[in-house]
Formats: structure tokens, C-alpha cells, sequence
């Protein structure tokens, strides 16, 4: 059971390249909109698509650490 | 804690409401229940907002549905092309099921979304609606032609997406309702009062809302993938 | 938690079929028509106002030639009026004058008869004084006709020099 329970906090390290990937998105995105300010609707249409890529990854892990927990 | 998580998992099962006594039973999960009530709400709704449409001095209500309609017809024009007109009304349904779907906890009833069997049938759907639009407006040979996009090289990269595809969209949509459900019952858990009002906000209203728009943009963004260079 | 049930994807695919059916006729498919609506009356609009503006148009022109001619005609009037008028009253100088010319020819005409009438009463008045005065001198009558043409011939001489 404990070696269950580090193996989800292991799996729920995916949330840290998420974030890290979406922290970076969204800064790139700010800085694109402060240039381009009428590009605005074409970047968070792309911002959007990255991030809920991105984001992907970390609801994996968590789905992950989720089984680990409770069917493992 | 044991205790915690024996009610975590008694709340995370998908009960079964009743079972249809045929060919030996055939279990009705309470999301299905659960959509029934949503698709009764979304019909009634639409029913009245759209009673009496006219053509000349609309009144509020028919300006902002209108609005709506025409936001989503040409956000489906600019993701699809030339042929956008079949697909708009499936992104929309999708969008107001999910929509809704998301948003339900908040009357107390069970979101349906929380059910993986429902997201997996969602996104079981977004995957015969990129296919089947990519093989219907491309013929068989320039449906399979597609998969060769951008290079042969990426052939077996594109068929994965054939599985890949769905499973993310059904795993990020169930994951994040599901995590946002977990959240909220811990925090339900832990500090009863005031607290779990203000993270329903985000994780309810916000976060539902935000899977909503990134399902339905999602698929519109790989049907276009599929169908959307034949008119350049 | 994460079992797949196929009843309910069974169960979720129809009920999202059937809320697409119904969804696609009540709200869509209504909404859509009344835009569709709109913009057919818009373009309507807008089309028989420009069939109205190139009416306008091609009225405007119209009178616009119209008046024109109009106005050239009235010009072209003027003109003409002006020139008979300048034609008429040259012709009537011109005559104005030949009349005074005619007057004027006239009158010197008879000036110079009458001068020449008088001139040659005034020699024949000499001749016969003469006559008379060499009658007088040869003591006879000078009026034979040899005489008076002698005389005559003397005195166109006399003319003449002087």
C-alpha cells in the first residue's frame, strides 16, 4: 500500500510538464498578443489548443496515480 | 482516511439506476438517467427560445440565440472550410450536452461526464465524425491518401491518432471532471463550509466550461485537419 | 471507476443521436432558416435599390441630355435671330448707302449738265457778240453759216487753250 501510494505521487509528476509547458505557452501567448494585439482571437485559439494539449499529459498521470490508488 | 476513501470510491462508482428486464438484463447507468434529464432540459429550452422567431424586429432573446448560432456557424466555418454546414449543428449539440452535462453538479445531480462510459462514447463519436468526414470528402483513396500527410514517414504516427485521438479527448474530459469531483469532495471533507462554495466556482463553472470549449474545439480542429485542404 | 459499461456508451451514443435529430430540427435548423431569411430579404433589399439607384441614374441622364439640347437649341435661336438681325441691318446700311452714293452721283451729274448748259450759252452768247462785234467791224452782216462756223471753231480753240 505505501509503495502504491509513491508510485501515484511518482505518476502525478506529469503534472510538473504540464505545468511547466503550459507556463511557457501562455507567456509566449502574452508576449505574441502584446506585439500583435489584432492577432489576439488566431493566438488564444492556438493557446488554447497547446494548452489543452499539454494538459493531456498531466490528466494522465493523474488518471494514473488514480489507479494506482484505487486498483492497484 | 479509510473511511474517506471508502465514500470516495462509493461516490466515484457509477450507480446503476434501474436495469431493463430484457435479454437478461441490460443495466441503465444513472448518467444515462442523468442525460435523459439534460436532453429533456435542452429540448424544452429550445422549444421556447425558439417559439416564435420572426424575420424582421427580433426581439432580445432571439438576438442573443441568434448571436450564439451564428458564433458557432462561423467558428465551424473557419476550423472546417467549405463544408462546415452538416457539422455545426453536431458541434453544437455536443457543446450544450457537455455544457450542460459539466455544469449539472451544480443543482445537485450526478454530471454525466463523470461517467468515463459516457466520455468514451463522446469521444467515440468525434472519432467516426473526423474519420468518417475525412473518408466521405475525400473518397477512399484520398481518405487513406490523408494518412500519408504531411510525409509517408508519419504513417504509423497518423494511425496511432486514429486510437490516440479519442483516448485523449475521452481521458481529458473525464480526468479533468473527475479530478475537479475528487477535489471538491475533499475539500467538502475538510472544511464543510464557505470554502468548497468559492472552489465550486472555478472547478464547476470555469473548469466545465473550459473542458466544453477545448472538446468541442478539438474536434472541430481534427475534422478540419481531415477535410479542410481539398478547397486549397 | 474506470470500467468501460458498453450499455452506457450504447445508451449515450443514441441519446447524443437523438438530441443531434431534434436538436438539428428545433433550434439549428430554425434559427439558421430565420438568418437565412434575413439575409435573402437584405440582399432583396439591396438589390432593388440598386435597380432604383440605376433607374434614377438613367432618368437623371436622360433629362440631363434633355436639357442639353434644350439649351443648345435655345442658343442655336439666339444665334440665328442675331445673325438675321446683323444681316438685315447690314443690308439696309449697304442700301442706305448706295441710295446717298446714287444721290450724291445725282446731283453732280446735273451740276456738271447745268455747267455745260451754261457754259455753251455763254460761248454761243460770245460767238454772236463776237459775230456782232465783226459785223460791226466789217460793216456787214456776219451770219452766213461758213461765218458762224468760223467763228465756232475760234472759239474751241480759244477754249481749249484757255
Amino acid at each position: 500500500m505505501t509503495l502504491g501510494i509513491i508510485a501515484a505521487g511518482i505518476a502525478v509528476f506529469t503534472g510538473i510538464g504540464a505545468g511547466i509547458g503550459i507556463g511557457f505557452a501562455t507567456g509566449k501567448a502574452s508576449e505574441a498578443i502584446a506585439r500583435q494585439p489584432e492577432a489576439a482571437g488566431k493566438i488564444n485559439s492556438a493557446l488554447l489548443m497547446g494548452c489543452a494539449l499539454a494538459e493531456g499529459t498531466a490528466i494522465f498521470g493523474f488518471i494514473t496515480a488514480l489507479l494506482v490508488i484505487f486498483m492497484g | 482516511m479509510d473511511g474517506f476513501k471508502e465514500a470516495l470510491v462509493e461516490e466515484l462508482g457509477n450507480r446503476i439506476a434501474f436495469t431493463i428486464p430484457v435479454l437478461g438484463g441490460v443495466p441503465v447507468a444513472e448518467s444515462v438517467v442523468v442525460t435523459w434529464i439534460v436532453m429533456a432540459a435542452l429540448i424544452v429550452c429550445a422549444l421556447v427560445l425558439t417559439r416564435n422567431l420572426r424575420v424582421q424586429n427580433p426581439g432580445k432573446g432571439q438576438i442573443a440565440l441568434e448571436g450564439a448560432v451564428q458564433f458557432l456557424n462561423g467558428f465551424v466555418k473557419t476550423n472546417l472550410g467549405t463544408h462546415w454546414r452538416p457539422f455545426a449543428p453536431y458541434l453544437g449539440t455536443v457543446a450544450l450536452y457537455i455544457g450542460v452535462s459539466n455544469l449539472i453538479g451544480i443543482v445537485g445531480l450526478t454530471p454525466p461526464t463523470k461517467d468515463i462510459s459516457v466520455t468514451a462514447a463522446l469521444a467515440l463519436m468525434s472519432m467516426v465524425l473526423i474519420y468518417g468526414a475525412q473518408f466521405r470528402y475525400r473518397g477512399l483513396l484520398g481518405g487513406l491518401r490523408q494518412f500519408a500527410e504531411p510525409m509517408p514517414l508519419l504513417i504509423p504516427i497518423n494511425l496511432m491518432e486514429v486510437a490516440i485521438r479519442p483516448l485523449a479527448l475521452c481521458m481529458r474530459l473525464f480526468g479533468n471532471i473527475l479530478g475537479a469531483f475528487i477535489i471538491m469532495e475533499m475539500i467538502k471533507l475538510l472544511v464543510p463550509v464557505v470554502l468548497p462554495a468559492v472552489f465550486s466556482l472555478y472547478f464547476d463553472l470555469f473548469d466545465g466550461l473550459i473542458q466544453t470549449v477545448v472538446f468541442v474545439f478539438l474536434t472541430t480542429l481534427f475534422t478540419g485537419e481531415g477535410i479542410k485542404e481539398e478547397e486549397a | 471507476m474506470l470500467e468501460f459499461e458498453v450499455s452506457t456508451i450504447v445508451f449515450t451514443v443514441i441519446n447524443l443521436l437523438v438530441l443531434y435529430v431534434i436538436l438539428r430540427k428545433l433550434l439549428f435548423g430554425r434559427v439558421n432558416a430565420v438568418l437565412e431569411q434575413r439575409a435573402a430579404l437584405v440582399r432583396e433589399e439591396l438589390e432593388s435599390a440598386q435597380i432604383q439607384h440605376s433607374q434614377a441614374e438613367e432618368l437623371r441622364s436622360e433629362y440631363e441630355a434633355k436639357l442639353a439640347d434644350a439649351r443648345q437649341e435655345a442658343s442655336k435661336l439666339v444665334a440665328d435671330a442675331q445673325n438675321r438681325a446683323q444681316r438685315a441691318y447690314e443690308a439696309r446700311l449697304a442700301q442706305a448707302e448706295t441710295d446717298a452714293k446714287q444721290v450724291h452721283s445725282q446731283a453732280q451729274a446735273q451740276i456738271a449738265e447745268e455747267r455745260k448748259a451754261m457754259l455753251r450759252g455763254a460761248r454761243n452768247e460770245v460767238a454772236a457778240l463776237a459775230l456782232l462785234a465783226a459785223g460791226k467791224v466789217a460793216g456787214q452782216a456776219m451770219d452766213s453759216a461758213a461765218e458762224q462756223a468760223m467763228v465756232e471753231s475760234f472759239l474751241a480753240e480759244v477754249g481749249e487753250r484757255t
